[in-house]
């Protein structure tokens, strides 16, 4: 099992953080440097965590836990005009960020209005590249039982967010609902918006490790945390990406910002342990600038159609 | 200001939303009064400023003096208050084209072949900046979506009726009914 963790310090000496959890056969998940300041999104075994702490404490930086590390979130506002931005879509973009999550933020075209707003077929199958999705809808009541047509029938969990109290039960599609949002023309730093946003925190992570402990009875063959260090590691035009993550890691898959029509033979053909990247995963263009988009298959997944090959066989004969 | 609606969470959001933003904007002291009517049931926004009183405009020969010069076909404008400059400059870009201005040193705009009288140019309008103001805080407020919106000005009163659905007179007659009670506040 792996714990991931963010590590928040400075540049110098940093290298000596790396090669420690690279010792520990550990991974970077993703590597953020701004001036002088570094932030380390990390996975390491559980019972290495302490050795990272103590790494920590030594060159003078912070380690906290990250329990969305490795998930990539969804933050989808109706549009993307002043109304819904940068405050409250933005601030709960920035808030998830803290607990290690990679989010990305979506303005649906058309998404503004009560009786006008919809979504088009492309944007619903653009947010199901994600782990999750955060709905960030407004202040009445009545608007927001009447979008639920915009994540209905979306096939990932989708967290509503609003201001009114409401009971999950009344919004359909949605799996959870956090009152206390909503359209808020200013920063969320007062009392009430900081309890909102942590409420948002919990049962985002809630929805996520249930989501983890799912997959953990039928899991990817490989772990999509290696399958994303085999690609930095075995594709050079990784390195020429100025993405600040070229590779983002999903709960079931990775996104690689590579153009799908130039290098997917080359991230088929990846060998990841004994495997062919090609044969244990399904490998897609993305609806987002056309990057690719692998979703690795679970084990029964590739068990099945061998037995279907068997059944077929028997009933030939 | 009051915020009308049968949900009193949104109306408590609103009057939140109405009072960040027109901070925000800058016109909160300009203001003298704002009626909301909020029913997303129809679904119809109305929302009704009444400003204060603003000062008088500023005009050129308030700040500055000018002569014209008919064997050059130029006028001359000599300063004496800079802080309105930026305001003239603009003003005289809009009016007479960019390349005819010429400003030989910080106090001096010398005009090539004026085609406009300056004599009680109207330079800086206070009322129309506030008004301006007041228009950019209502489009900030009323919900994105309301693109359906009928427009009403008169005197110091700015209305707006929005919705997203077909414009219906009785919307329409409520706002000037709050118009009406702005007016005579009994």
């Amino acid at each position: 099992m792996y714990e991931t963790l963010t590590y928040t310090g400075g540049i110098h000496k940093h290298e000596e953080m790396n090669e420690l959890i690279e010792d520990l056969g550990g991974f970077v998940l993703q590597e953020t440097v701004s001036q002088m300041d570094l932030v380390l999104t990390l996975a390491v075994p559980i019972e290495d965590v302490e050795k990272v702490q103590e790494k920590a404490k030594e060159l003078l930086g912070k380690v906290q836990l990250a329990p969305m590390a490795g998930t990539e979130l969804a933050i989808v506002s109706p549009t993307l005009a002043r109304q819904h931005l940068p405050h409250s879509a933005c601030d709960i973009s920035e808030y998830l960020r803290r607990f290690g999550a990679k989010d990305n933020m979506i303005g649906l075209r058309r998404g503004a209005g009560k009786g006008i707003s919809n979504i088009s077929e492309e944007e619903k199958r653009l947010i199901e590249e994600h782990d999750l999705a955060v709905f960030a809808l407004g202040s009445f009541r009545e608007c927001i039982l009447k979008k639920t047509h915009l994540f209905e029938d979306l096939e990932i969990p989708v967290v509503v967010t609003g201001a009114p109290e409401i009971d999950v039960d009344d919004i359909p599609g949605a799996d959870a609902y956090v009152s206390g949002l909503g359209r808020i023309p200013r920063r969320l730093k007062r009392g009430e918006n900081i309890r909102a946003l942590k409420k948002l925190a919990e049962v985002v992570e809630g929805i996520i490790n249930n989501r983890r402990m799912d997959m953990g009875d039928d899991p990817p063959i490989v772990p999509s945390i290696l399958v994303k260090t085999e690609i930095e590691n075995q594709v050079p035009a990784i390195k020429e990406v100025y993405s600040p993550a070229p590779v983002v890691s999903q709960l079931d898959g990775v996104r690689v910002k590579l153009d799908y029509d130039q290098y997917h033979g080359e991230i088929e053909n990846l060998k990841v342990q004994d495997y062919r990247l090609g044969d244990i995963a399904d490998i897609k263009r993305s609806f987002m600038y056309n990057y690719i988009l692998v979703k690795l298959l679970s084990e029964t997944s590739l068990v099945e159609p061998l037995e279907q090959e068997i059944s077929q066989k028997i009933t030939a004969k | 200001m009051n915020v009308e609606c049968y949900d009193p969470e949104g109306a408590a959001v609103y009057e939140m939303i109405l009072r960040q933003i027109l901070q925000d904007v800058q016109v909160t002291r300009a203001v003298k009064d704002v009626q909301i009517y909020a029913d997303p049931r129809e679904p119809v926004f109305i929302i009704v400023v009444q400003t204060e009183k603003t000062s008088p405009p500023i005009l050129l020969d308030d700040f500055a003096q000018y002569k014209y010069d008919d064997e050059a076909n130029e006028a001359f404008i000599r300063i004496k208050d800079e802080k309105y400059l930026p305001a003239l400059l603009k003003k005289l870009w809009e009016v007479e084209g960019r390349n005819k201005i010429h400003q030989p040193s910080r106090m001096e705009v010398v005009i090539d072949d004026p085609q406009h009288s300056l004599e009680k140019m109207v330079v800086v309008d206070p009322k129309q900046d506030l008004k301006r103001k007041v228009y950019d805080a209502l489009f900030r407020i009323i919900p994105e979506g309301f693109r359906v919106v009928d427009h009403h000005s008169e005197d110091d009163i700015i209305a707006l009726t929005c919705t997203d659905e077909v414009m219906q007179d009785k919307w329409i007659a409520k706002s000037r009914e709050i118009i009406a009670r702005m007016k005579n506040p009994t």
